[in-house]
């Protein structure tokens, strides 16, 4: 392996939690209205409480799910943060407990 | 497995008893029905002011069109693992539904992102007795996925042949548009999709392929079936080249 492998193994996280950043980022500018904003950071709470449902506790993919969140408030240009948050907040744990159920696998 | 009169007639058998989808299948293909259907009809609820009737119209043309893609896909797919000696279970990738449907919302229904999921394939060791690799191995299994996009190929080349006889019909042109679109993307080597299998299986019959689909779908759009296939085959056959020379030719 050569060193540029090993840098990346040590700072994956960070990588990916810049690209999840862009993305949010990017996703949130070109939506059009307040409504489908609140759809949106939904369904990106409902991957999110998948994606961490699968690894439990492990901090580098929390904090890759908090740069897609924190992308996405920066980027939305319709709505109100706070609904933003709550949306992703409420995606997430419902996603969490129809996973921990076994309803969606 | 050579397609002999006693192996069809085994096949038939096979399909009887075997061909059945399991309630959790059933669920996530109805999931996925109604999730693309919402992406593919995102921007048909109206003109110039939203419409409840067109919108729910639309809606409903697009869950006819994805019901019978469906259908098709999934079945050539059991069709050819049963014929293999294997059993296929149809299961919803949620990620790719997510997607389609942010994807539809940010792009205002012109980009359609259909990777509704893939298949898992079990063994039927009674099924599979004489058979020379004898177990799940890579090859039949690669052949099982790509059975699904070849499926939607024909689909869409069908509706492009009712397109030579109406050729205004926008239910068959957005018929065509999704088949094209399903077997390219689901081609995608991403694990829970069909290219996946044909990927792990051979590299370069998976670019072979995925050139042959890749040419034929997107020509299909501007010109004739036959023309077509001749760029799908061309296409096929560059790419293979390549990349026997710059990856494979090494190992």
């Amino acid at each position: 392996m050569n060193k540029k492998g090993i840098n990346f193994l040590d700072s994956w996280a960070e990588f990916f939690f810049l690209v999840m950043l862009i993305i949010g980022f990017v996703v949130s500018v070109a939506i059009g209205s307040a409504f489908f904003s609140y759809v949106v950071i939904f369904l990106f709470g409902g991957m999110a409480g998948r994606f961490l449902n699968y690894r439990k506790i492990a901090f580098p993919f929390y904090l890759v799910v908090v740069g897609l969140l924190i992308g996405y408030v920066i980027g939305s240009r319709y709505g109100n943060w706070r609904v933003n948050l709550f949306c992703f907040v409420a995606g997430v744990a419902i996603s969490w407990y129809l996973h921990g159920k076994r309803i969606l696998k | 497995m050579a397609i002999t009169s006693s192996n069809l007639r085994s096949l038939y058998y096979d399909i009887r008893k075997y061909y059945g989808f399991k309630g959790e299948e059933l669920r996530g293909l109805a999931a996925g029905i109604i999730v693309l259907a919402i992406a593919i009809s995102f921007n048909e609820w109206g003109i110039d002011q939203f419409n409840l009737f067109y919108g729910l119209r639309n809606l409903f043309n697009a869950i006819l069109i994805i019901l019978l893609s469906f259908l098709i896909h999934v079945s050539a797919q059991r069709v050819m693992a049963l014929f293999s000696g294997f059993k296929v279970e149809y299961r919803p990738w949620m990620y790719g539904l997510a997607l389609a449907l942010i994807l539809a919302i940010v792009s205002r229904g012109r980009l359609w992102f259909i990777v509704p999921g893939g298949v898992i394939v079990y063994h039927m060791a009674g099924h599979r007795l004489g058979s020379f690799r004898y177990g799940l191995n890579y090859w039949p299994l690669g052949l099982v996925g790509l059975a699904g996009p070849v499926a939607s190929v024909f689909l869409a080349v069908f509706f492009k042949l009712l397109l030579y006889v109406s050729p205004t019909n926008p239910l068959l042109i957005k018929a065509m548009v999704f088949n094209i679109w399903y077997a390219v993307l689901t081609m995608l080597p991403i694990p829970p999709l069909d290219g996946s299998h044909m990927f792990f299986a051979s590299r370069l019959s998976y670019v072979f392929v995925y050139g042959f689909i890749i040419g034929l779908c997107l020509s299909l759009y501007f010109l004739s079936i036959t023309l077509s296939l001749v760029l799908g085959v061309v296409l096929a056959a560059v790419l293979w080249l390549l990349t026997y020379i710059f990856f494979e030719k090494g190992d």
